[in-house]
């Protein structure tokens, strides 16, 4: 969808060697996939997005969108096809939301009608209530209601592409979450191809199918957020990533994908017999105990029921350590584990059935397994 | 110290009985003076007085107005960047100069009469009206122009649909002082032998006539305030509300 | 220009004096006008409704041209028999000084970070002392910016002020006009001119060294 080829920028500065913000930089977007630029401050990551809208021209290298090269747009129209986000929102004061949004519509001369549906349409999806906001003016707005808006009027007229420079910076760290969580299940469903610049790791293992790090101008690394963790390709890049990548690792993986399913799951009436058998056959030095909805009441261990005979499995329960949900992270797991320090966690649904659990063992082999592309299922 | 303030505070009624106890006592005192006989008998002056008066306040102002507004927005241009701090510092520089330099320096190339006093008003309205246009345009924030631009507008369409539209307000404040200037100015025309309220002011200087000069100062003064009052209803309802410090709520 | 040049010469004492003279109307009022201005000013931050109906008087009072300023003045002071030359034009002057000057102070009162009052009452100061040591030396810079507000403005005023028979260089003006004398229309306005920019740009001076270090856009 998008690909740079040895593009290369350098700001000539009167009396002095020239910068070189972009030195080369080579790398490609696939159709629906985010890209997060990243890298520490002064790198190039906004030069090499701005030139990509023509907002900073290139010194040399080719850009292509859809295989088209951009050299023969002229930079009006190519920026009209392209969605744009910066950190500041830039919302216009004058204009009320409405206008806000449909403003490339409106230079573009859609149907004023059309236009305005999707506003509505684009506002339902960032949680915003249209019939109160699109006749607001910007000043109206908090903070994280105006950049949810520079964000869907970056979407308005539908561009294929996207270009966000840090747009969440500005915002505090809860909304932030919940911006990108909005943002992440609204692209889902519109699939655009998004380059997104950030100085935040977390965000971009969030938000990224791919992350490119640029370190002085050099596109260091292009991967997946994975690939980037489990096999920094130099010293600049692990440093980057920090010490702790092998823990980032896990907020790419869905507890889902790594529980150990209806496991050992025992009944209050079964014998003991049944349950040492059940935890032998699967290798698994415990059992979790449902009730007649399916939820976890309880547990025991091959050691607790050792020696013990005849009784039932409802006599020597242990009462379960908490619960984890199977769409939350296994940072999240580890970090649930520590707090009711436990090493295992049975895992529930949203309506609190038990599907399985995890432990911190299995946690662990699966951070020394080769990198993964998220969606992979254990086997 | 604390119970006057109390007073003050409570002074919505007490202020209203006040304003009617001095309307009252002005009346009097103007039956008392001839102030009123005085006003009745030179009425037809007055009223063409008032005209001149308004005539040339309101056709220099306007003139001011467009010209200086168009100035300040080709002031904000890219390819007169490189002049346009010069001008802004020459403009802040010139509006310091006292309104009676100002038509004195007129009068040394134009003479005296309506023409000199309608550049002279001119000149004195559009120096606000530039240095806000141009003020006004150049603090619209970078970071807006550039969303501005990498949502794809032209130099025009930024121009016209961010620039402007977002220092309307400055821009009216300068026209609000500009009109401010001219009024106050206006009187001062007597003296190159144009028609205005001046005429009273002045003839009541040299005679020492009180009548004639309270009718021209009280007649100068509420054109001032009127004048105002109506700037200032103009730019509350013209100026739209996003963009209007005095909607914001 | 050698008329000019020959008539500046010839009248430079003449010229001095009168500068002196619109000097003196103009320091000696609006200097009034601080010492009244600026206690108005803090005294209306205690109280908004006050603060927005003084700050409206004063700003009907600048509407008034000075021409008509003076015309309202002089049958009024004639009572006391002042009805010509310094007192009605020192009064006025007074009067227009009060808009700017009461103003900045309220605002630049008003507009100290008000984590910076907590800050003061937090280290113990009492009132007086935050007003002393915090609040004022932070508003300074701004109240002066009033005052040259004023100051520019009634060098303005104080030239009309001769029709009043209250001098200055106006009256080189005045002569130049009545005698369609275009040496004496220069050398007044110019005159003048400069005095109002000198004044303005000795003031923005002033403003500078005030400024704290560091607050440097504060005072614009
Ligand atoms: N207009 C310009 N003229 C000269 N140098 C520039 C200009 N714009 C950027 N640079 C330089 O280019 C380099 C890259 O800048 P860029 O803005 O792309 O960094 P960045 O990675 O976005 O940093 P940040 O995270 O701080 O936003 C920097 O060294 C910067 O100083
Ligand atoms: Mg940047």
């Amino acid at each position: 969808m998008i690909r740079l080829e040895n593009l290369t920028k350098h700001f000539e500065v009167p009396g002095k060697e020239p910068i070189i913000a972009a030195n080369n930089v080579s790398m490609e977007v696939g159709k629906g996939e985010i890209c997060i630029f990243l890298g520490p401050s002064g790198c190039g990551k906004t030069t090499a997005l701005k030139m990509i809208n023509k907002l900073i021209p290139k010194t040399s290298g080719k850009i292509y969108i859809d295989g088209k090269d951009t050299d023969d747009l002229d930079a009006i129209t190519l920026r009209r096809e392209i969605g744009y986000v910066i950190q500041q929102i830039g919302l216009f004061p004058n204009m009320t939301i409405e206008s806000n949004i449909c403003v490339v519509p409106d230079l573009l001369r859609m149907d004023k009608k059309k236009s305005r549906e999707k506003a509505s349409e684009l506002m339902d999806m960032v949680n915003l209530d249209p019939s109160i906001f699109l006749k607001r003016y910007p000043r109206e707005l908090s903070g994280g209601q105006q950049q949810r808006i520079g964000v869907i009027r970056a979407l308005a007229a539908d561009p294929p592409v996207l270009l966000m420079d840090e747009p969440f910076g500005a915002i505090d760290p809860i909304n932030r979450a919940v911006i990108q969580d909005e943002f992440l299940k609204m692209n889902a469903e519109l699939g655009k191809t998004v380059l997104f610049v950030s100085h935040d790791i977390n965000e971009a293992i969030k938000m990224g199918d791919k992350i490119a790090i640029f370190r002085d101008g050099i596109l260091e690394q292009c991967d997946t957020p994975d690939e980037i963790l489990s096999n920094p390709k130099n010293s600049f890049i692990k440093d980057f990533v920090g010490t702790d990548r092998a823990l980032k690792r896990l907020t790419l993986i869905k507890v889902s994908e790594a529980v150990l399913p209806f496991l050992a799951a025992v009944k209050a009436e079964d014998s003991l017999e049944k349950a040492e058998n059940k935890m032998r056959d699967r290798n698994v030095h415990l059992a979790v105990m449902v009730g007649p909805q399916g939820r976890a009441r309880g547990y025991l261990t091959r050691e607790k029921i050792k020696g013990e005979e005849g009784g039932m499995v409802g006599e020597y329960i242990s009462p379960i350590p908490g619960t984890i949900h199977e769409n939350d992270n296994l940072h999240d797991a580890v970090s649930q584990m520590y707090v009711h320090a436990c090493d295992w966690l049975p895992v529930v649904d949203d309506n609190g059935t038990y599907k399985g659990f995890i432990t911190q063992h299995i946690i662990a082999s699966m951070l020394g397994e080769t990198p993964r592309k998220r969606g992979d299922k254990i086997t | 110290m604390n119970y006057i303030i109390e007073l003050i505070k409570r002074s919505r009624s007490l202020s209203f009985y006040i304003l009617l106890a001095l309307i009252f006592l002005s009346g009097v005192f103007s039956e008392s003076t001839g102030l009123i006989k005085e006003f009745l008998d030179t009425f037809d002056d007055w009223i063409y007085l008032l005209r001149q008066n308004m005539l040339i306040v309101f056709t220099s102002g306007i003139t001011a107005t467009f010209l200086g507004i168009g100035s300040g927005i080709l002031m904000s241009r890219p390819w007169f960047r490189r002049y346009s701090n010069i001008f802004a510092q020459g403009f802040n520089v010139l509006s310091a100069v006292p309104t009676l330099a100002v038509l004195a320096l007129i009068m040394t190339v134009t003479g005296i009469g309506f023409k000199s006093a309608f550049i002279g008003l001119l000149t004195v309205t559009i120096l606000p009206v530039v240095r806000n246009t141009y003020q006004g345009i150049s603090e619209v924030p970078e970071h807006m122009i550039e969303a501005a631009r990498g949502q794809g507008m032209t130099d025009q369409q930024i121009l016209w649909k961010v620039q402007i539209p977002n220092a309307l307000y400055v821009i009216s404040a300068g026209v609000r002082t500009g009109f401010a200037l001219n009024v106050g100015t206006s009187p001062l025309i007597t003296l190159i032998a144009a028609d205005s309220l001046g005429e009273y002011i002045f003839t009541g200087i040299q005679l020492n006539e009180f009548n004639s000069l309270l009718i021209g100062s009280l007649s100068v003064a509420a054109l001032a305030i009127i004048t105002d009052f109506i700037l200032t209803k103009l730019q509350f309802w013209l100026i739209p509300k996003g963009v209007n410090p005095l909607r914001f709520t | 220009m050698e008329d000019i040049i020959r008539y500046v010469t010839n009248n430079y004492p003449t010229i001095l004096k009168l500068t002196i003279e619109h000097l003196y109307l103009v320091s000696i009022s609006v200097g009034a006008a601080i010492f009244s201005g600026v206690p108005i000013g803090i005294l209306i931050t205690k109280d908004k409704k006050l603060a927005e109906k003084v700050l409206y008087v004063a700003s009907v009072i600048i509407t008034i041209p000075s021409v008509a300023m003076f015309g309202l003045m002089i049958p009024i002071l004639s009572m006391v028999n002042r009805g010509i030359g310094f007192w009605p034009a020192a009064i006025a002057i007074f009067l227009y000084s009060q808009l700017p000057i009461i103003r900045n102070t309220y605002t630049a009162i008003n507009n100290i970070d008000p984590a910076l009052r907590e800050a003061a009452k937090g280290m113990g100061m009492s009132d007086w002392q935050r007003l002393s040591k915090v609040e004022i030396p932070l508003a300074v810079p701004v109240v002066m910016a009033g005052v040259r507000m004023a100051v520019v403005m009634n060098i303005a005023v104080a030239t009309i002020a001769v029709y009043i028979g209250a001098g200055g260089l106006g009256t080189i003006i005045n002569e130049g006009i009545t005698g369609t004398n275009s040496t004496k229309l220069i050398v007044g306005a110019v005159a003048v001119s400069l005095l109002a920019i000198i004044a303005d740009y000795l003031f923005l001076l002033l403003q500078k060294i005030l400024t704290p270090k560091g607050l440097s856009e504060v005072t614009s």
